[in-house]
């Protein structure tokens, strides 16, 4: 059965995130009150650090993960290229080698229910970047190098993930070639998983988890849906848990959905069987 | 009365091992036991966590709640509740004590260490208590979560919980967690089983008990194996795992696997009982096998054991001399006492078995072999998980001196 391979130490797997690094990111994204950038740079830095704070054993930093961050505005690039480049990290160099840890407020709720702030170390891997334009089909080709070599080397491990975080459409060529491409990829235990997230300015006409692409007339939401995974049996589990009822075939996708229900997405698209 | 045949002792033996490429102390499975008289007879408390890999201090929660329970005096299962409140205040003060240290040494904690405390850790739990009288052998067990018990007769399973089918494993088992917000040790489960006069208990956590549901339900039944494989080698434990992890017949995980062997003589005194049925107390509703979470503050099963276990106490004589064999076993087992005839027929005062809970990977090997032999502070008899080819020539070795004894 495919995508049902254990991640250990010895049997890692790849989280890939392509993230839009254009101009119009700099825009306000619906319902978070902050540039799209910053809050795509925020959302990715929370969830290296919660699969950082989900693995860690007291003394040790098991590598259930490599990650790879690669940005694209005009060009592409290795968003984590200060650790010295060479594909994805594993997630104990990464955890030991943010660029820095800032301190945040965050809202908590007491146990009586009162609300109140409390201040948390938030390590910051990925800097919100705003230019340029939207080289989308190079950064599908660049991840597909990456993960060829990737899984050439731990043929036995889940498949990668690839989340693209994206506000626009592709302006360096076709990307359904590129990402058919990329989707070609795999190890003994299936294909590569590529999951697309548009980060929209608008929150409404949101489109999430569609198993058919009649569901809308947007262009771009089409060809988004038609780069997109399936969902495998594991995270179509937990997908359910927000929305009952999803059916089979339900793909990785969600379009002009507001910021909790991208936070949502990319806890459900990085969830892999396993990690108890 | 019958003469007692010598039988193979009541001791544990078993492995613990980390996952493929961990160290061999990075392990979140954890086994404490403890052994004692009480006055329903020879007493075994086992406990057995296997911490969440999602938690940064799983295996030291997993510790903490393994030996509380195994610790904790009251009897199953009404003491889990008040062990897992101990728990937690002792994990409260590990963690104080890790973040005072911290600040002592100048060596800060890492933004994910200090990340980790804010958040619960979690493990499953799994407590039984087991007494042997001439009333025969009783078990009481607790269970939050997927670490599993076998009772087996020979290579036949006679009983298994809490779960029963490997379609009942999945990866969110219930899991008790390290603060109070917890809701998951207020399902726990409960069983009550009268054990079979040549009884095995199978303790595993979640990879081995599944491998061996599977197997069962194949048609294929291990059992046997699994009692060998308790008894083997660390090194031949190991090297059945790796292979079988290899062919994916294993999880790669952290692998337990305690195998005890409960022989009591249910024939021995007259007016005991046979002892060939086991008594699930609930199942659940719609699932078979599966067993009803029980609530904490509405034990009906502890009252209900009452009458049960009143039984032993109706003959004060027998069961001194069954607590006797069996403790005597105990010792025999690790090689700490030779037994003397008297002390078969109960005519002297046993030895005081420690009622200190103890890590069950070390305590034969520790304080069996590396404290002198029958010192009054040694423990009940425990495998070591080191080399169980000592301990079992020392038993053997123990029934040839008890056989030839006039």
């Amino acid at each position: 059965m495919p995508y049902a391979s254990e991640i250990s130490r010895t049997n890692p797997t790849c989280i890939l995130f392509l993230v839009d690094q254009s101009s119009s990111m700099g825009e306000p994204m619906a319902g978070a009150g902050v540039p799209k950038a910053q809050f795509v740079s925020d959302a990715l830095n929370s969830l290296i650090a919660e699969l950082v704070v989900r693995s860690a054993k007291e003394d040790s930093i098991p590598d259930y993960f490599h990650v790879g961050v690669i940005g694209y505005g005009t060009s592409v690039h290795d968003a984590l290229g200060y650790l010295g480049g060479g594909g994805p990290v594993p997630l104990s160099r990464l955890a030991n080698a943010p660029l820095r840890v800032e301190q945040r407020i965050k809202q908590v709720r007491g146990p009586g229910g009162q609300s109140g702030t409390t201040t948390v170390k938030f390590p910051v891997w990925v800097e919100p970047r705003a230019e340029g334009l939207t080289a989308m089909t190079s950064a599908l080709s660049a991840a597909r190098s990456a993960l060829k070599h990737w899984t050439s080397e731990r043929p036995a491990s889940f498949p990668p993930i690839v989340v693209n975080l994206s506000d626009g459409q592709a302006n360096d060529g076709d990307p359904l070639v590129a990402a058919q491409e990329l989707r070609s990829v795999a190890t003994n235990d299936g294909h590569v998983l590529l999951f697309n997230v548009f980060v929209s300015s608008m929150d409404s006409n949101s489109w999430v988890y569609p198993n058919a692409a009649d569901g809308t007339t947007d262009r771009h939401a089409r060809t988004l849906f038609t780069m997109s995974s399936a969902l495998p049996p594991s995270m179509l589990g937990y997908a359910r848990e927000f929305h009952p009822g999803l059916p089979e075939g339900a793909r990785g996708l969600v379009f002009n959905a507001d910021a909790a229900e991208i936070v949502r997405f990319l806890d459900i698209g990085t969830r892999v069987p396993g990690a108890r | 009365m019958n003469t007692p045949s010598l039988t193979p002792p009541a001791l544990p033996w078993g492995h613990i091992s980390s996952k493929r490429g961990a160290a061999p102390h990075a392990c979140d499975d954890v086994a404490w036991v403890r052994c004692g008289r009480t006055p329903r007879g020879a007493h075994v408390r086992l406990a057995v966590c296997d911490g969440a890999t999602e938690s940064t201090y799983a295996a030291r929660w997993a510790n903490c709640l393994a030996r509380t329970l195994a610790d904790t005096e009251e009897p199953l299962p009404a003491g889990f509740a008040a062990a897992v409140s101990r728990a937690r205040e002792e994990m409260a003060r590990e963690l104080d004590a890790l973040k005072s240290d911290a600040v002592q040494s100048k060596r800060p904690l890492t933004w994910y260490q200090e990340s980790a405390l804010d958040r619960d850790a979690h493990a499953t739990a799994l407590a039984a208590d087991l007494v042997v009288s001439d009333d025969g052998a009783t078990l009481s067990v607790v269970a939050v979560g997927d670490t599993n018990l076998f009772v087996v007769e020979g290579n036949t399973l006679v009983t298994a919980f809490p779960l029963t089918h490997t379609a009942h494993f999945g990866t969110s088992p219930l899991l008790v967690a390290s603060g109070r917000s917890d809701t998951a040790s207020h399902q726990h489960v409960v069983s009550q089983l009268r054990l079979p006069p040549d009884a095995t208990m199978i303790l595993a956590t979640d990879a081995v008990a599944v491998w061996l549901l599977d197997q069962h339900e194949k048609g294929r039944p291990a059992w046997d194996e699994a009692v060998r494989l308790a008894r083997a080698s660390r090194e031949e434990f190991q090297s059945w795992a790796r292979a079988k992890q290899e062919r994916t017949e294993l999880r790669d995980d952290d692998l337990t696997l305690i195998a005890l062997r409960v022989s009591h003589m249910g024939q021995m005194t007259s007016g005991s009982r046979p002892l060939s049925t086991t008594q699930p107390v609930r199942e659940r509703p719609g699932v078979e096998g599966a067993h009803t979470p029980h609530d904490l503050a509405t034990d009906e099963v502890a009252a209900d054991r009452a009458p049960e276990m009143a039984a032993g106490d109706r003959a004060p004589q027998a069961l001194t001399l069954l607590a006797a064999m069996v403790i005597a076993l105990l010792f025999l087992s690790v090689g700490l006492v030779r037994i003397a005839p008297s002390v078969w027929a109960g005519n002297e005062p046993l030895r005081p078995v420690p009622a200190r809970a103890t890590p069950l990977e070390e305590a034969a090997y520790v304080h069996g072999y590396e404290q002198s032999a029958g010192q009054e502070s040694a423990p009940c008899g425990l495998s070591p998980i080191a080399d169980p080819t000592d301990v079992a020539e020392a038993w053997r070795d123990g029934c040839r001196d008890a056989r030839s004894e006039p």
